[in-house]
């Protein structure tokens, strides 16, 4: 072997380098193409893991339906259809196609024969009438015209000859098609299901495999504020979100749980990410879902967390349908009270949710205030107060500050006016009118319990003994807003007995335990200021409507942009809490001072919620942030939504979903009446039921206890006397009105006429279906020995003084569609009528029979004055 | 067509009678009660005087009805478990009949296939309406103010629910739906029989409308019947 050195420059071979060093910038190459496509794209993977799943369930479908085929029944229309097809290849319809053929071409000549007569006869029209015009008659042209007249007589008459027959030939060759045609479509019915499982198939094994994108140009902004778009490809591996078969499918390829939901937030338009978060355009799964990155931007929202998400569009709305979570996170915000210390947007103007504290005098002792102030939980463990674990010291001083500032001149309490009243009758009324639709008394708590909050809405009385005197509840019951003007609590228009033994009854609930008597200094100065200093410093004018503290403004920070808040924002204090967002408003809320240390003190109280309602504040704070998606993305806020939300508020705030099922929530007081029959109306399509006037006069004065036109007179619980003004009922109305798309209108149901001819007919209906079996009329009340009550339905005899007349139709056609559960049966069921006999069986013209008779219940017409 | 059917009914009949081939036996069994039974309480139909006319004798409340030999009737046993993923179409299986009569629910409790046809008659000359008030099944609430009416209902979902005439506050009955056909409810002998249960280990359940569920174990071999026997006791 020759020493490469002795070989001269121009002989030397570097072959064997270039080889090697090509053949590594193939491999390169080769293994550049591989990461790019597939080691990088591992989506293509999960691309043909979902077509092989899909397929398999598709196939197994497929196989299902070709298992339930009935190959009978399609033999036999195969037969059919084979020979209805062999029939029209039959000489005879072959003749009968060629007579049609013929037919149509005679009938085409005559046709063209009978235009030309017309135009030929037109032509001699004008002729004969010019010839007229100029005074000489041309009796050539007159005698063309009559020729050409009788010409086309001739031919029009042999046109319909031909038309009859050539129709009389199609029908005979329309039942030969439509044999091949029942037979096609019987197969094709028999074969549906098969064919729909094939298509599904075809359509999952032909994929391309590829990134599936939604481009939402301009959703988003950049950080100034220009429009952005944004991209989203989580539909790349979440493949199978709609596809039913899919249903128990591992993820990422699982169906999605809310079709409902996806049908108004279509995922095929508006991408994954506007309610889930992540990274829209990432690839892989942890860059999507944030898992990878600790500092994720936007990472995904997890289990219940994705209902926050609903805030970035409906920001204004405090209930959702469709999205419980949401709607009852909002609620417990706004009945905790948050916005009373804190600023979020949308809440600020929410009316305070403690009692007026200026008339605390008159009420408690100052021993009850002072161990209030100290721990409310003490008295009333389910109270909505916090915890503010005020020292003795501080808890004496704001004692005195509010005993001191109270209004010296409050409404007198007679005593002795509650004297002679009865515990037993007491306890009686008390259960029975309906006050435990708000308020816990001792084990009593199934109300608390359906409504599944920690905390009550109202006072909790199981101790209200040791808190007021008789005489106290006596005239607080009788009327609370005398006492209180601002006060939430309804009157239930008790007789002056009726309130004297609730007060009887309600003084034997006290508190069995001995407290030592604190002595509350309200003359000393240092005291009383010390107290109003303390007062200011933790906020409770939040809360309460406090004399001297009518300007206080809010005393912790706002949470408008908190769901953003980055951890190294959060103070952990001393703690050993995880460094997340979730484990430190957790653990916030669980015990509001566990940050504390010796340097930073921490004012807010503590609260005690359920660990389900700590979940739900925790979305909500997740929920509060001002990403907003651009305007062309977002459902307007109109009027009729904003007439609902104020509704809404209004409701909440007097808190009528105790008894009333109203937007699918409430009905509480259910938990302790257990006949149907007994329980308070839902209010669900309350404005496309029932007259404005109505209305109007039934929330003014709902005083229909023992009346005979009241709805349902038997009942015990009273729908209370809220007080309303006209602008409240206003509101209220425009509430309803708009849940049910209605408009506010002027209508005068009054001069409502019934058909004459329909009336009889409707009270025949009436008889026949036996509606007085069951609701009470003028004419036939329950007496003794008929229907039990609670066997009862409404009173029918105000119906035209309180219905919409279209309304009663709707009902009759299908109450359990307005009413889900209700009672009353459907006497047409699938829209068909059981009276075949009665207005030729017309469903539609019986119903409205039965409402016109319905509307002459009750006598002439009367003023809205009756309804009391 | 009628062809295909009556070969779907047959080919259903043998897979419910051999479990698909398997072969199986059936389930026999009695319910006891012990202690004395609940007084039942008269039932007052002057609300109605068809109601009333329609009886000569008093009539009871049937929630707890105890029969002559210490057995109690109207409880639903089915097979809970041990089917594993076997489907079973109740389309082909005999149409079941429910009756108004006398004010009163004939059967009182009644066992159904999903899929299976259910007739409700009213018999009385006066107006009944069922009430189901089922939670899974879409609920249905038909009146039928005429004698001899008839409203025919599948379920297509296992529950057991009450239906209930809101007229005749009393009258009220009891549905268990179920995916298969292998329960049945004790009559005036207090006894039942599941017919034709494929060879295995399954979970009996028991159900009364007063005193709630129970469950046992039952073993069914190759041939001959498997025995089961619940006790309920007075509350």
């Amino acid at each position: 072997m020759t020493r490469r050195a002795s070989v001269p420059i121009e002989q030397r071979s570097y072959g064997i380098y270039y080889a090697v060093f090509a053949g590594f910038l193939f491999l390169g190459t080769v293994w550049a193409v591989v990461d790019e496509v597939s080691t990088r794209r591992p989506w293509k993977e999960t691309q043909r893991e979902y077509r092989a799943l899909a397929a398999a369930q598709l196939r197994e479908r497929l196989d299902q339906a070709h298992a339930q085929f009935d190959s009978s029944a399609a033999a036999d229309l195969s037969r059919q259809l084979a020979a209805a097809q062999d029939s029209m290849n039959s000489p005879a319809y072959a003749l009968l196609t060629r007579a049609y053929d013929g037919v149509l071409e005679q009938l085409i000549r005559e046709n063209r024969a009978y235009q030309f007569a017309k135009s030929r006869g037109d032509e001699a029209y004008y002729f004969y009438k010019k010839s007229v015009h100029e005074g000489k008659e041309d009796p050539g042209e007159k005698e063309k015209l009559t020729r050409n007249e009788a010409e086309m007589a001739a031919h029009m008459a042999l046109v319909t000859r031909l038309e009859a027959s050539r129709d009389s030939i199609a029908a005979i060759v329309n039942v030969y098609k439509d044999r091949v045609r029942q037979a096609q479509n019987g197969l094709a019915d028999l074969r549906k299901t098969i064919d729909r499982w094939e298509g599904k198939l075809n359509r999952v094994e032909s994929a391309p495999i590829e990134i599936k994108q939604v481009m939402l140009l301009g959703y988003d902004r950049n950080p100034f504020n220009d429009p952005k778009a944004r991209i989203d490809r989580c539909q790349t591996c979440h493949l199978g979100w709609n596809e039913e078969v899919m249903e128990d499918a591992p993820e990422p390829f699982k169906n999605h749980p809310l079709p409902e939901l996806l049908a108004l937030h279509k995922p095929e338009t508006f991408g994954c990410t506007p309610c889930h978060r992540g990274d829209g355009p990432s690839l892989t799964p942890g860059g999507a879902h944030g898992d990878a990155d600790p500092y994720a931007e936007n990472p995904l929202l997890r289990g219940k967390d994705v209902w926050a998400s609903c805030n970035e569009c409906h920001e204004n709305e405090s209930h959702l349908d469709g999205a419980p979570v949401f709607s009852s996170a909002k609620r417990l915000v706004i009945e905790s009270g948050c916005a009373g210390c804190h600023e979020i947007k949308g809440y600020t103007e929410l009316p305070r949710i403690g009692p007026d504290l200026g008339l605390v005098a008159g009420k408690a002792t100052p021993d009850w205030i002072f161990r209030w102030v100290r721990n409310p939980k003490e008295y009333n463990p389910h109270t909505r107060m916090p915890n503010f674990r005020f020292t003795d010291d501080q808890a004496q001083a704001i004692t005195a500050y509010l005993l001191h500032a109270a209004k010296k001149d409050t409404i007198r309490i007679t005593r002795g006016a509650a004297a002679q009243g009865d515990r037993e009758r007491g306890r009686k009324v008390f259960a029975t009118v309906g006050c435990m639709a708000c308020h816990a008394l001792g084990d009593e708590t199934k109300v608390r319990e359906q409504r599944g909050t920690s905390y009550d809405i109202a006072p909790e009385l199981t101790r209200v003994g040791s808190k007021v005197s008789a005489d106290w509840i006596y005239e607080w019951v009788k009327d609370p807003r005398r006492l209180n003007p601002t006060t939430k609590m309804p009157k239930l228009r008790l007789t002056d007995q009726e309130a004297r033994d609730v007060a009887a009854f309600l003084t034997t609930q006290r508190d069995s335990r001995v407290f030592e008597s604190m002595a509350i200094d309200t003359a000393s100065v240092t005291t009383v200021s010390r107290g109003e200093g303390l007062i200011r410093e933790y906020g409770c004018a939040g809360c309460h409507a406090i004399p001297g503290m009518e300007k206080e403004g809010r005393v912790s920070v706002a949470l408008s942009n908190f769901g953003r808040k980055r951890v190294d924002e959060m103070d952990y204090g001393d703690t050993k809490v995880p460094h997340t967002w979730h484990d430190w408003i957790t653990n916030k809320l669980k015990d509001s001072r566990v940050f504390q240390t010796d340097r930073i003190l921490q004012k807010m109280p503590v609260f005690s919620f359920s660990d389900d309602e700590i979940a739900k504040i925790r979305l909500f704070l997740l929920s509060e942030t001002k990403d907003e998606p651009d305007k062309r993305f977002l459902k307007p806020f109109d009027a009729r939504l904003q007439a609902i939300e104020t509704g809404r508020r209004l409701v909440y705030s007097y808190r009528c979903q105790q008894c009333h099922v109203l937007e699918q929530e409430g009905g509480h007081i259910g938990a302790i009446i257990e006949e149907t029959a007994f329980l308070p109306p839902p209010l669900t399509g309350e404005g496309k039921k029932v007259q404005e006037q109505w209305l109007y006069a039934f929330l003014k004065n709902p005083s229909t206890v023992g009346h005979p036109d009241a709805v349902r007179f038997w009942l015990n619980t009273r729908m209370p006397t809220f007080s309303f003004t006209d602008d409240e009922i206003g509101k209220i109305m425009d509430y309803f009105l708009a849940l049910s798309n209605q408009q506010m209108a002027i209508h005068d149901y009054q001069s409502f006429t019934p058909d004459p001819v329909l009336l009889p007919v409707g009270r025949s209906i009436f008889n026949d279906f036996q509606c007085i079996k069951c609701h009470p009329t003028n004419e036939k009340m329950p007496g003794p020995g008929s229907a039990a009550t609670n066997d009862l339905a409404p009173n029918l005899t105000n119906v035209r003084s309180r219905l919409k007349p279209a309304w009663v139709v709707e009902w009759l056609a299908d109450p359990n569609k307005l009413q889900e559960g209700t009672r009353m049966p459907s006497f047409f069921p699938d829209g068909q009528s059981p009276l075949p006999d009665v207005l030729g069986g017309d469903a539609q013209k019986q119903m409205t029979a039965i409402r016109d008779y319905v509307f002459t219940l009750g006598g002439p017409v009367r003023s809205n004055a009756s309804v009391r | 067509m009628t062809r295909g059917i009556c070969l779907g009914a047959l080919v259903g009949a043998l897979l419910i009678g051999f479990g698909g081939g398997a072969r199986g036996g059936d389930v026999k069994g009695k319910v006891d009660f012990e202690g004395t039974a609940p007084k039942s309480t008269r039932l007052m139909m002057n609300a109605d005087p068809v109601c009333m006319k329609a009886h000569k004798d008093p009539v009871y409340t049937e929630d707890v009805v105890v029969n002559p030999n210490k057995t109690l009737k109207n409880v639903l046993v089915y097979v809970k478990d041990g089917l594993g993923g076997k489907k079973f179409d109740g389309s082909s299986a005999a149409k079941l009949s429910l009756e108004q009569k006398g004010c009163q629910y004939f059967p009182h409790v009644i066992g159904i296939q999903t899929g299976q046809e259910l007739d409700v008659v009213n018999d009385d000359p006066t107006l009944h309406n069922v009430h189901s008030l089922s939670k899974v099944n879409s609920q249905f609430n038909a009146a039928q103010p005429k004698q001899g009416m008839r409203l025919v209902k599948k379920f297509d979902k296992a529950e057991t629910f009450r239906v209930k005439c809101e007229v005749h506050g009393w009258m009220g009955a009891y549905i268990g739906v179920f995916e298969h056909p292998f329960f049945a409810v004790t009559g005036e002998d207090g006894s039942f029989t599941i017919k034709g249960l494929p060879a295995g280990e399954y979970t009996l359940e028991a159900w009364h409308e007063k005193y709630g569920t129970q469950t046992l174990k039952v073993k069914v071999g190759g041939s001959g019947e498997a025995q089961a026997k619940f006790t309920y006791a007075a509350k």
